[in-house]
């Protein structure tokens, strides 16, 4: 120090005389030729950086002058002269380092030479680190003056916030305690895991420098400059590592770097060799961190970290306050969750709104198309690799689900279909760490993983509009939920089973055990090559309204038609133009018949006529008069009209090919759309597949599926049609076909029962055939159930054919009890229905004990038709082939009378005769002569063989067949209407239908009652009113499936406006709705005379007792909370619709 | 529907307030609307300015739907349906399109002279498109006076009859076409 001075830098007199050369240098040159004397000053600059080097403790301005000599050395390289601000500069620097030297203490000293460093190096600035750490050295001669001064170590008090107390002397024989010795078992959550990880990675980076500066620290032939500078490396590595630990969450490990780097840099400052204890104690500190950074949560571990920083090897130890606070900061981390991390913080409960699939009003419309025509495909594969997994499978399906998985929830979250995309994203988290672990899912899991994918592809289903969302999504994507949350928490083993501590038992209504059900359904398509594959990915597909392809439809029909009225018109004229010819040869034959006539009469009038030339004869020179020119003339003319008419014969030839080709373009075109129309019947194996594996899992029995015919195509509105009542027929093949397990064992069957589905065309017809090896019908149960129901009597004989039939009829069930998949008797006599609403017959085969076949024959299409144009009396009429099995002559057999009916006798068959004239109002009278000449069809109904005669049977051939209109209702017996080539508009006849109705009106009034015709059987209406679209539609589908009719409005408005038109005989309403709300609604009901007694049901999730009050006192019959069991919904409308009766004048017709 | 008048404003005059249940219960009839119109000046469809076309069935006229196509053909071949009523004539074939004709004379139980018909009424497209025969060629009705009630009318008629006009001593009646002719489908299966 100099004391003369008044500053520690004892070489402040030389560094003086330098800065006073320097100051004289330049005002000497005074800038003339300043160029020159860079060389000269940054001789100078060096010499003070030698002389401030000599110095202990001015490394900072050591390096000040080193890179001030750079930036000279670089101006004078440069060759220019200096501007003038770097003039200024240089003129200024030596009273900057004069103040510096003076006073190192003096606030700003230190940062004005790093400010002016900084400005003179504006071509290669310093960084920001540099600038750091060499303002840090810069002060260091004034923090060691300053706790020279305290008699206190150099600190870094504004650095480091540490807690009080930490620093000072240490108190030995201080134990620390854990938190209690209880063992914590939290775990580093996820989302900090792999921050966590990179921490760990700093630390062998850290230990580098680490053993760089104890390795120069402990050698005494270090030169003291270098130890220093490496200990300050270190400490720099510190102070980051220490930032990064902040950053992550680690507060204890963060003031613990502080507290090391504190003690490093006080080692530094100290400028001698490192003892052995201090290096001792900096060699362990690494390792307890990462040991540490294991288990943050281990209280043994955080002890033994702070117990170390009270060791007397440091040069600081940490005090006993210092170590308690520490100590509590170690043990509880606050990890800082990124974005992503805490947008997968996972619930723990599922709401309405996490499976909602409402689509944003503001959603991309062109998005939502693409998303809607990949998601089948999506799905479809998903749940082919879950099922892969569920019987087996490998890692790839693993990764194949977990792809795709990520790819629809990534659609969803695209688009903003929040229910695909809770579902998926948790879906997606539980394969990851399948995929992570390289394990399979556990029996229990793989169950759940079929469940969520049959419920993804029901969603899908419900977003395209095939059918209703489903029904148990809250429950399956809670049961995801669960498993995600579970493996969050590291609850499962190796091989993916829960640990014993978190057996997990997911909830199932009947409380079976998972693994039981997960067996449930093995399906085979047959063949390998029969397997059902998605749509191909490569085909292109457009999608197009229905409407537009009906539209097309129509075109291509009424060009058909069109092409076929100028067919027949050229035909006309080309008959008309042969006609004309033949006129004409007539003609030309006539004109020479009159030229010979003409010629004899001249030979006769010649020997009177005097010759005119007297050299020839008569006979050997033709006279020729006017007469013969005009003869000649006539019969020229017609041969050239006859040449011209072979002509126009010949173009109308031309022209009739070429409208026969036109003719086939036109089918073609007609064909093609009416194929556009056709799909593969295995677009609906995936639903038909689902319904089996829920039926199995509800019922806990075992089936196997078995399907052919899969590439057989169908009329895709036939085909969408059908889907519901297959998916019934499956159902009831499982529930009351397939026998339970121990039952098929003890009658020596496989232990899963096997229901083979067929699709197989047969001519314009498609035959479906449902056959399961189970039980079969059990013939005596339904005859005791049809006594019971008074269908048949006791003292009467009913057929087996009949007694089988029986179960076709409304509420008909042989079960006492009703459960989730059977026993109200609906099932069967909606698949009756349905099939019969389709122009088609449902036949029903059982052996009992070896099982059932039922046997539906369905058209292809229903656009078009086979039928046979006939004529009755004067009106032409289309019978459609359905039944007709032979067309015989009326005299091969005979018609008589008998018993008040005609009946026609043929061979050794007697079949009833069914009347078409009656239908078009004539008598029925069969004069025999008439009968025997007349054509006979013979038509095969439900119960047997009739005869139906026509006067004349014309043609057979396809027929489009037309709706009569958007205001005429589906009309008994009458199929349609279809347009012939003349345009003429044909009704056709469904004999088997006209057959249907007469004969019920010929049954029992109890059998009447439960016709088998779904036009003489109203089907119960149902109103169902919510503003929910989900809630509505899964409430239709309830409905449906319980044999209603169902109409829907969005609010009571709507609902009152329904009810006036239609007359509903319940109605289930939501309580909170827009414009008119459930309990105004049912205020209007009940005063309004002709609804004051429909019954009402009112479904809401306000469960309070006030709005229960409400609803009651506002006329509600039952009032239920949502969610609800479908079964006690079911039992309330059953309940009330049988004692509900309408006001007479109230019905309207249906 | 009743607007809502401004608070403290008597709004109709001397009309009294319903109570909410009568509120509730008591949808506005015919009369009250046109009460409504006559007040409030110019409704829609009340305005003198506003022209719309008729027809006639019988002594009823009947106004077209204004958001409706409709074209007047001649006479054409109806072919007849077997099992419907008598007042369904069958269908026509319209470029094409198979449209259903309705005798609304019979339908209405008005006397009818057969055979004097000259003309069909096609009214909207599509498979929604209904054929009526007429005798006259529509006619522009300037939309006149509401009758404060509806005459006696068909009962089919009525229930989807909303309001009546009168121009020139001429009755005119402005009726819900789709839900007129729903009925009357309805009605076939009978």
């Amino acid at each position: 120090m100099d004391s003369v001075n008044g500053t520690p830098f004892p070489w402040f007199t030389d560094a003086q005389e330098i800065l006073a050369a320097l100051e004289e240098l330049l005002a000497a040159d005074a800038r003339r030729d300043a160029l020159k004397s860079l060389a000269r000053y940054a001789a100078l600059v060096e010499r003070l950086g030698v002389l401030a080097g000599q110095g202990e403790d001015c490394i900072g301005l050591q390096d000040v002058c080193m890179l001030y000599q750079e930036c000279l050395i670089q101006f004078e390289t440069r060759g220019t002269d200096l501007k003038h601000n770097e003039y200024e500069q240089l003129a200024s620097w030596p009273g900057l380092v004069r103040s510096y030297l003076k006073s190192p203490v003096a606030p700003g000293s230190a940062a004005a030479l790093v400010e002016h460093l900084e400005a003179f190096r504006s071509g290669a600035p310093l960084s920001e680190e540099d600038a750091e750490m060499l303002k840090m050295l810069l002060e260091l001669p004034a923090q060691k003056q300053s706790s020279a001064a305290d008699g206190a170590s150099p600190s870094f008090g504004g650095e480091v916030d540490v807690p009080s107390g930490v620093g000072g002397s240490s108190m030995p024989g201080d134990g620390l305690q854990g938190p209690e010795g209880i063992l914590s078992t939290h775990e580093i959550p996820r989302g900090a895991q792999e921050l966590v990880e990179l921490l760990i990675k700093e630390l062998p980076l850290l230990a580098e420098s680490q053993a760089r500066a104890l390795e120069l620290g402990l050698s005494a032939a270090t030169d003291p400059d270098v130890r220093q500078q490496a200990f300050d490396i270190y400490a720099e590595h510190l102070t980051r590592f220490s930032d990064a630990a902040a950053a992550v969450g680690f507060e204890g490990l963060h003031y613990l770097c502080g507290h090391i780097r504190k003690n490093v840099l006080a080692l530094a400052a100290e400028r001698r060799v490192v003892y052995a204890t201090e290096a001792d104690v900096l060699a362990q500190w690494g390792p307890r961190v990462r040991h540490y950074l294991d288990a943050p949560y281990d209280p043994r571990v955080c002890s033994s970290l702070v117990e170390s920083m009270r060791s007397t090897g440091w040069l600081q130890p940490l005090t006993a306050d210092g170590a308690e606070a520490l100590l509590a900061l170690l043990a509880e981390p606050q990890f800082t969750q990124d974005e992503e991390a805490s947008l997968s913080t996972r619930p723990q409960k599922v709401s309405a709104d996490d499976i909602s699939l409402a689509v944003p009003e503001d959603v991309n419309v062109e998005l939502l198309e693409a998303m809607l025509q990949e998601l089948p495909k999506q799905t479809q594969e998903l749940s082919d690799a879950i099922q892969n997994l569920a019987r087996g499978g490998t890692l790839d399906d693993v990764r194949v689900a977990q792809r795709l998985a990520h790819t629809i929830k990534g659609a969803g979250n695209t688009v903003g279909i929040r229910g695909l995309a809770v579902l998926t994203h948790h879906l997606e988290d539980i394969l990851l760490d399948l995929a992570k672990r390289e394990v399979l899912p556990s029996r229990a899991m793989s169950a759940s993983l079929l469940n969520a994918v049959d419920c993804l592809e029901g969603m899908c289903e419900g977003l395209i509009g095939s059918a209703s969302p489903p029904r148990d999504a809250q429950a399956v994507v809670q049961e995801i939920l669960d498993w995600a949350g579970h493996i969050d928490r590291q609850d499962l083993k190796e091989d993916g089973a829960l640990t014993g501590a978190a057996a997990y038992s997911p909830s199932k209504p009947d409380g079976r055990s998972p693994e039981v059900l997960s067996d449930g359904v093995r399906e085979s398509t047959g063949s390998p090559e029969q397997s059902p594959r998605p749509m191909d990915a490569m085909t292109p597909m457009v999608r197009v309204p229905a409407t537009l392809l009906d539209d097309l439809l129509r075109l291509a029909g009424e060009t058909i038609i069109l092409t076929g009225q100028v067919h027949e018109r050229l035909r006309a004229t080309i008959r008309q133009a042969h006609v004309m010819q033949e006129q004409c040869t007539r003609l030309g034959e006539l004109g020479a018949e009159l030229e010979r006539f003409i010629d004899i009469s001249d030979l006769n009038s010649d020997r009177k006529k005097p010759v005119h030339n007297a050299d020839f004869d008569p006979l050997e020179m033709d006279q020729y008069s006017e007469l013969h020119t005009h003869s000649r003339i006539l019969v020229e003319t017609a041969a050239d009209a006859g040449a011209m008419g072979g002509g126009v014969i010949e173009s109308l030839s031309h022209l009739d090919d070429m409208l026969v080709s036109q003719g086939r373009l036109n089918r073609e075109s007609q064909e093609s759309l009416l194929s556009a129309r056709m799909v593969p019947v295995k677009t609906i194996l995936p639903r038909l597949q689902r319904a089996v594996r829920q039926t199995c899992r509800l019922t806990g029995k075992q089936a196997e599926i078995h399907f052919s015919g899969i590439e057989t195509l169908m009329d895709s509105d036939v085909l969408s049609q059908l889907v519901d009542p297959l998916m019934h027929v499956l159902r009831n093949a499982v529930d009351h076909g397939i026998e339970a397990p121990t039952a098929r064992a003890n009658a020596g069957k496989e232990m899963a029962g096997t229901i083979r589905l067929d699709f197989i065309r047969e001519g314009n017809n498609i035959v479906v055939r449902c056959t399961d090896d189970g039980a079969g019908l059990d013939l005596q149960a339904i005859h005791r159930k049809a006594e019971e129901m008074g269908l048949v009597s006791r003292d009467r004989e009913i057929s087996e054919e009949e007694l089988k039939r029986l179960i076709f009829k409304p509420n008909f069930s042989t079960r006492s009890q009703t459960t989730q998949t059977s026993g109200r008797g609906i099932g069967m006599d909606v698949v009756y229905g349905c099939v019969l609403n389709l122009r088609g017959s449902l036949t029903v085969q059982s052996q009992p004990g070896k099982g059932c076949v039922i046997e539906a024959r369905l058209p292809l299409t229903m656009i078009s038709t086979h039928a046979l144009l006939v004529r009755v009396d004067s009106h032409l009429l289309a019978i459609g082939d359905r039944g007709v099995e032979q067309i015989l002559h009326g005299g091969d057999g005979e018609l008589r009378r008998f018993a008040d009916l005609w009946i026609f006798h043929v061979g050794e068959q007697t079949y009833p005769v069914r009347s078409v004239r009656s239908v078009l109002g004539l008598t029925e009278d069969y004069p025999s002569a008439w009968a025997s000449r007349c054509p006979v069809l013979l038509v095969r109904g439900e119960v047997g063989i009739c005869a139906v005669f026509v006067d004349q049977v014309l043609e057979g051939r396809d027929l489009v067949v037309k709706k009569l209109g958007a205001y005429v209702p589906k009309l008994p017996g009458i199929m349609g209407v279809t347009i012939l080539g003349d345009g003429a508009v044909v009704p056709v006849l469904d004999v088997l239908e006209l057959w249907q109705i007469a004969h019920q009106k010929q049954m029992t009034p109890n059998t009447a009652a439960y016709g088998t015709s779904d036009r003489a059987r109203h089907l119960p209406v149902a109103l169902v009113v919510d503003d929910s679209l989900s809630a509505r539609r899964a409430l239709e589908q309830v409905m449906a499936d319980a044999g209603y009719d169902v109409s829907a409005a969005r609010d009571g408005m709507e609902a009152v406006e329904l009810i006036e038109k239609m007359r509903p005989d319940i109605v289930l309403a939501d309580l909170e709705m827009p414009r008119m709300n459930g309990i105004e609604l049912i205020a209007h009901i009940r005063a309004e005379e002709t609804t004051s007694s429909l019954p009402v049901i009112m479904i809401s999730s306000r469960s309070t007792r006030k709005h229960r009050e409400q609803a009651m006192a506002a006329g509600v019959n039952v009032y239920l909370t949502k969610p609800f069991s479908e079964d006690d919904l079911l039992d309330h409308v059953q309940s009330l619709s049988s004692s509900y009766a309408k006001v007479p004048g109230a019905e309207v017709a249906r | 529907m009743i607007n809502d008048p401004q608070p403290g404003a008597t709004g109709l005059g001397e009309k009294k307030w319903l109570s909410p249940v009568q509120a509730l219960t008591h949808f506005i009839r015919s009369q009250q609307v046109c009460d409504l119109t006559e007040s409030s000046g110019d409704a829609s469809g009340c305005s003198a300015s506003c022209t719309r076309y008729g027809f006639r069935v019988g002594n009823i006229g009947l106004l077209l739907p204004a958001d409706k196509l409709s074209e007047v053909i001649g006479d054409a071949v109806i072919h007849p349906i077997p099992t419907t009523p008598a007042w369904f004539s069958g269908l026509i074939n319209l470029r094409g399109n198979l449209i259903s004709v309705f005798d609304l004379e019979r339908l209405f139980g008005i006397d009818h002279e057969q055979d004097k018909r000259q003309f069909l009424l096609i009214v909207d497209r599509g498979d929604k498109a209904v054929g009526i025969p007429i005798k006259e060629l529509p006619q522009a009705v300037p939309m006149g006076r509401c009758l404060g009630q509806l005459p006696v009318l068909p009962s089919i008629l009525r229930p989807h009859t909303r309001l009546a006009y009168v121009h020139e001593k001429d009755i005119w009646l402005d009726f819900d076409f789709e839900g007129l002719f729903s009925a009357v489908g309805i009605q076939m299966l009978d």
